[in-house]
């Protein structure tokens, strides 16, 4: 065969593996896809490939929320911190902040990223780090209120509902840089 | 036959046909890409992915990635605020030259891997628009996307031209990863229940932090907003395949850019919908590209020089309208083709349509699918024909479909209508509705003895527990305060000292109404079933621990308003809670389990609580003896 020959073979099976590879790792979850995907995942996953394009899919939430976090110093004075909420800043803003919101909303608060919120307690914890009066205690909490059925959209409610979902204690190696 | 197939996979892939699409989309790529940089990016570049970023590499390659190995340059690189600036810096070079077209391929692949390690680095904060952006650099790193409009065209013209005859099978990729993004955008939607009833925009408009600009009264209907669910499938569909039938592509590609301008509009997601409109251009036939860039530049003869034409100009840009538009099959195969497309599409609707799990009101008549679903939710053949589902669902089918099906169905007046709720039930949902129902009202008519009504009650959950699956909660909370009011009365009637199937309801209801989002009910639900089970000390298990260790959490996040002395109590209590978890814990998992710290930090609240309220009746009891 010659090299041109070669070439298209070459990539014919890189796209039909790519294809293949791709309709399997997007196929709802069942034992037959899990073994298949099993084989090629971590190269798939090294390499970038891994992919999902379930937007809005298939549940929407029916609630608005957002994240806070109160600092509480050595002296006992508390602080708010909060996530930029996109519907308080102006339109360049929120354009801008974009990433702060999909981590805000999508990552942070949710049960599945417990095991990192030690991570985000001492990343506020180092933004308010105050020599003389350094960050004791950050808590993590949830605001929220559910989507009522018929509502304006200039007019839905304030996030009145609260829950506190992490306390962290902080220590002095968290606040350095 | 394999030979036949071969010459049309070798056709399809391989023609050579212009480089105008792919290199105005390398451009409009590039663009975006500088956007994501400049405006999203950088300026935060250091708490994402600097030395105090918001996780810690370690965090996120244990806890996020599993520690599998990943392609991440950043982890080689030291850690330092300089370097990560030098990083985007080089991200930005290779963005710049991917849009002017120098080196287009090395630079191209220059932000592929960029992308690739950004990603791998703090996965948190991408969305759909920032993985196919990765997908669609390394597309073009592969492609022929230098040909044309770029400074690498200008500077080898005549090899170019030989060049731009090439085949562009990397173009052919990004239009199939398109098909597939739609598709499976498609296939995730219809199976949800708030995008068959069509209420899925107006929730998805009602979120606030996606709030860009207001949406026109007009639009802000209840029917306009289900006309647009149902045309967010329709137009994703034909995206996803009737795009490449040449009579319906411009109609269809006008649709979609409509889309992704309105979703723009409305929704507050700066890269996503410009990435997908971008990428739509890859579908446009070349000639009218062609047609349309030297009509632009007829006065500007040096960037006319930029548009490279073959010399086959004309019969390749025929053979690319052909290629592009299915009509190297035969007119035969076409309409075999498009037929065996719209049976696929209809029959993925009606099954959709026929799946308990996701049916709408109106469709349900078959009888496997409904089997599966119930078998899925562990009802065993025995229940089945006790609940009558077995000799015939057309019965049932249109028990569900008449109006006057419920909970209490058999006259019993006074009980709640299971089947009231905001949106449309399901089939499913209906069908379970009704069992439950009959099986309530039975209990009630019949009074059964003890052990049938055990029996029942265990089927009662089975069917709350399927309704909960459904997100029908309201109707399962109902059926679960019925099961519990049930298991209290034949506690009390046979004088047992503890049932654990009632505290298990108890657990059941509390873990639903946290589902749900009910944290303040779920937390007075969990507090009695604390103190029924504290009572008896009956907690064998560490999966009871558990259960009580998410008791106090929600206890003294809720900060409940009992009395001080009750207060005292029970933090003194929740305590002693606490340190049986925590060494249950350290036992099983290790003392570096996230869950330890958890509970040792709760520890620490609940002892600092415990003494302020000591303090706070230290002060009472001195404020009342200076009294």
């Amino acid at each position: 065969m010659s090299s041109h020959g070669n070439r298209k073979s070459a990539i014919s099976i890189f796209c039909l593996s790519y294809l293949l590879a791709t309709l399997i790792w997007l196929c709802p979850p069942c034992p037959t896809r899990d073994c298949l995907v099993d084989t090629y995942g971590t190269l798939y996953n090294f390499v970038g490939l891994n992919q999902g394009w379930s937007v809005f899919a298939p549940r929407l939430r029916n609630i608005n929320f957002h994240s806070t976090a109160i600092i509480t110093y050595s002296d006992g004075t508390t602080e708010l911190w909060e996530i930029p909420r996109m519907n308080k800043l102006t339109y360049w803003e929120r354009f801008q902040k974009e990433k702060w919101r999909k981590w805000g909303s999508d990552t942070m608060p949710w049960p599945n990223y417990a095991a990192l919120w030690p991570d985000v307690a001492r990343f506020i914890a180092r933004q308010h780090r105050n020599p003389t009066n350094p960050p004791k205690q950050v808590s993590l909490n949830l605001h929220w209120i559910e989507i009522p059925a018929e509502c304006p959209r200039d007019a839905l409610p304030e996030h009145t509902k609260f829950y506190t979902f992490y306390v962290y204690h902080v220590s002095p190696e968290d606040l350095k840089a | 036959m394999i030979r036949g197939v071969l010459a049309k996979w070798d056709r399809f892939w391989f023609e050579p046909f212009s480089s105008t699409p792919i290199a105005i989309y390398r451009i409009l790529h590039g663009l975006l890409v500088l956007q994501l940089i400049f405006v999203h990016l950088w300026p935060d570049a250091l708490s994402w992915y600097g030395p105090t970023a918001v996780y810690s590499p370690e965090s996120t390659f244990v806890h996020f990635w599993n520690r599998e190995p990943l392609f991440n340059l950043l982890s080689v690189l030291p850690s330092h605020a300089w370097t990560i600036h030098a990083f985007f810096a080089v991200f930005a070079l290779a963005a710049l030259s991917q849009t002017l077209g120098v080196r287009t391929r090395i630079s191209c692949l220059t932000v592929f891997l960029c992308l690739v390690s950004l990603h791998h680095a703090c996965p948190v904060n991408i969305n759909a628009g920032d993985v196919f952006m990765r997908l669609t650099s390394l597309f073009l790193s592969l492609s022929n996307a230098g040909d044309s409009l770029s400074i690498d065209s200008l500077r080898n013209r005549s090899q170019v031209t030989s060049r731009s005859e090439k085949s562009q099978w990397a173009t052919r990729l990004i239009q199939l990863q398109l098909n597939i993004v739609y598709l499976h955008a498609f296939y995730t939607k219809s199976i949800g229940l708030c995008w068959q009833n069509g209420s899925a925009v107006y929730y998805a408009v009602r979120l606030d932090d996606f709030t860009r600009f207001p949406l026109p009264p007009l639009l802000d209907q209840s029917c306009m907003l289900q006309a647009l669910t149902w045309m967010t499938l329709v137009i994703e569909f034909a995206l996803g395949c009737l795009v490449w039938f040449r009579p319906f592509r411009y109609w269809i590609l006008l649709l979609g850019v409509a889309l992704h301008l309105g979703i723009d509009y409305a929704l507050n997601l700066p890269m996503f919908e410009w990435l997908m409109i971008t990428a739509l251009v890859v579908y446009v036939y070349p000639k009218h590209l062609d047609d349309l860039l030297s009509r632009l530049t007829a006065r500007f003869h040096y960037f006319r020089a930029l548009i490279v034409k073959s010399k086959r100009a004309e019969s390749t840009t025929r053979n690319h309208q052909s290629n592009l538009a299915f009509e190297w099959l035969s007119v035969r195969w076409r309409k075999v083709f498009a037929l065996a497309g719209c049976c696929l599409a209809g029959i993925a609707v009606i099954s959709n349509m026929l799946n308990p799990m996701n049916a709408n009101a109106f469709g349900d008549s078959s009888a496997n699918p409904k089997q599966k679903f119930f078998a899925q939710l562990g009802f065993s053949k025995e229940e089945l024909r006790v609940l009558g589902w077995t000799s015939s669902y057309s019965d049932s089918a249109s028990a569900i479909t008449s109006r006057d099906s419920g909970f209490g169905v058999e006259g019993n007046e006074k009980s709640t209508n299971l089947f009231s709720s905001r949106h449309p039930l399901s089939g499913a949902e209906k069908l379970l509705c009704r069992a439950a129902g009959q099986i309530m009202s039975a209990l009630e008519r019949d009074k059964p003895e003890e052990r049938e009504v055990d029996a029942k009650l265990r089927l009662l959950r089975k069917l709350a527990d399927g309704l909960w699956q459904c997100n029908s909660y309201p109707q399962a909370e109902k059926i679960f305060r019925y099961i519990w009011l049930k298991r209290y009365s034949l506690a009390v009637s046979s004088q047992h000292h503890y049932d654990p199937e009632l505290h298990n309801t108890m657990i059941g209801l509390a873990s639903l109404y946290r589902d749900w989002g009910q944290f303040q009910m779920s937390e007075g639900v969990y507090q009695t079933a604390m103190n029924y089970g504290l009572h008896d000390q009956a907690y064998p298990d560490a999966e009871a621990r558990d259960r009580l260790n998410l008791a106090v959490t929600f206890y003294l996040d809720a900060d409940s308003t009992v009395d001080a002395t009750l207060r005292t109590a029970k933090l003194a209590f929740s305590e002693s809670l606490y340190r049986e978890a925590l060494s249950e814990f350290i036992e099983r998992e290790g003392q570096d389990a996230p869950v330890v710290s958890v509970i040792e930090n709760n520890l620490l609240l609940v002892r600092r609580d415990r003494d302020a309220q000591r303090a706070k009746s230290r002060l009472a009891k001195k404020g009342q003896l200076e009294g």
